[in-house]
């Protein structure tokens, strides 16, 4: 009697036991900081030697000289992705507008938002110089 | 005498753990805890104490059994306080019309459409509304006006969008009305002009730093430029001259790009402004008394 007893009650244990302890096991963690994705220029029809620039200044500038640009996204991605968007001429267009407000000599940059990354967000779809595609971001929160 | 005592404590155990078990089931069926009374009252709890989430749940359980109006709107206005107005609106709709909380179902109902910026289909609603006849039709009225400020809709002449708020609410809706009638938007196509001095459209912009910078970069390939071909540098020269087409050409579509930018920043705050005018008023409509705050 004692032992059927017994049995039922480590029968019991065992199949009402919480099996839950998955949850604790040791994870691997990762400490890398994201990276940005890398943007190509998409289409080379015509655009080769702009490919080409691009991808000299990301492996013989960008990567040796760190992540310096204040905006999101930084000015080589702002190039590749108004390009992109648009076609040479406009993206070029953009891209000198961009170069010309990151030298500012003034530093004076309190009217972008701030995104995520620390950075100051930046995007092009406020350059395209259609007004439907303008997102006004309040200035006090912070843009995911 | 050891085996007779050990057979006796296992009967009393067995006796024991009977009365024990049985006791616990009586008094468990008496008490039920999920019974409806305790789930509406650990609702009413959970909303008064924010959880709507959780409060919906027991809510929807009690609604299961039996049909009551006040829970319903109670499930609706969770939803809304949890920002999920497209599900409050939903929520709302089944209040039956003969219920008496059927008028605040449908002022909330509209409040919802304000609050998701659905502002076309809200002009359309407060249009077919029978609550427009009926004598507190301004409530309605308020809100439409309100909502024809936020959208792109064509405002009626100015007395007769005034006449219906309150005398203090009055000078304020007056200074939206007028700032929607005349935005002060600058110009794209004035910025491009003044750009042909490098820098001047990006000023117009509010942009001065980047006006200067744009004035000093340009300025100097110009003269980089000039000097080059002075002195017959032919290479050189053209190189500077196309870095100077390359910042001027920039400057142009830059102010043009400014000026949108700036015109976005005064409507998203002209829009702000509003917003938070009538939200401070409960969207001009009256609220339900018998919730929790």
């Amino acid at each position: 009697m004692k032992k059927i007893i017994l049995v039922i009650l480590f029968l019991a244990i065992y199949l009402h036991a919480q099996t839950d302890w998955v949850r604790w096991e040791k994870k691997n963690m990762d400490f890398r900081v994201p990276v940005d994705k890398i943007y190509l220029i998409e289409n080379s029809q015509g655009f080769s030697i702009m490919s080409f620039m691009q991808q000299s200044y990301s492996f013989l500038i960008s990567d040796l000289d760190g992540d310096n640009c204040p905006f999101y996204p930084t000015c080589s991605s702002f190039f590749v992705q108004s390009v992109n968007e648009t076609n040479i001429i406009k993206g070029t267009l953009m891209f000198a507008d961009r170069f010309t407000r990151d030298s500012n000599i003034f530093k004076s940059r309190s009217h972008y938002p701030k995104h995520i990354s620390g950075k100051l967000f930046d995007p092009i779809q406020n350059y395209l110089l259609t007004d439907s595609t303008i997102i006004f971001h309040s200035r006090e929160k912070t843009v995911k | 005498m050891k085996r007779y005592l050990k057979v006796n404590l296992l009967i009393l155990s067995i006796l024991f753990s009977i009365v024990a078990i049985s006791q616990l089931l009586a008094q468990t069926e008496k008490s039920n805890i999920f019974s409806d009374k305790n789930r509406l009252a650990f609702g009413n709890y959970l909303f008064c104490e924010h959880d709507y989430l959780r409060a919906v749940d027991e809510f929807s359980a009690v609604l299961k059994n039996s049909w009551n109006d006040t829970l319903q709107f109670k499930i609706a206005e969770s939803y809304a306080r949890m920002q999920q107005f497209n599900q409050a609106y939903t929520e709302f709709q089944k209040l039956e019309e003969k219920s008496a909380l059927n008028t605040q179902g449908e002022y909330e109902k509209l409040r919802m459409l304000f609050k998701s910026e659905n502002y076309s289909r809200l002009q359309k609603e407060v249009e077919k509304s029978k609550l427009i006849s009926s004598n507190n039709y301004f409530h309605l009225l308020r809100l439409m006006n309100s909502s024809m400020l936020l959208s792109n809709a064509q405002l009626p002449p100015k007395s007769s969008f005034l006449y219906l708020y309150e005398e203090d609410d009055k000078s304020k809706i007056a200074e939206f009305y007028n700032w929607k009638q005349n935005p002060p938007y600058k110009s794209p196509t004035k910025a491009a002009i003044m750009s042909i001095i490098p820098g001047l459209g990006k000023i117009y912009a509010n942009e001065i730093g980047d006006g200067i910078t744009s004035f000093i970069l340009t300025g100097l390939f110009t003269y980089l430029a000039v000097n080059k071909f002075e002195k017959q540098q032919q290479s050189s020269a053209w190189l500077y001259t196309a870095f100077a087409a390359f910042f001027y050409s920039g400057n142009i579509y830059g102010s043009v790009a400014a000026v949108q930018n700036y015109n976005a920043g005064i409507k998203f705050n002209f829009d702000n402004e509003i917003k938070v005018f009538i939200n401070e008023r409960n969207q001009f409509l009256p609220t339900p008394k018998f919730l929790c705050e």
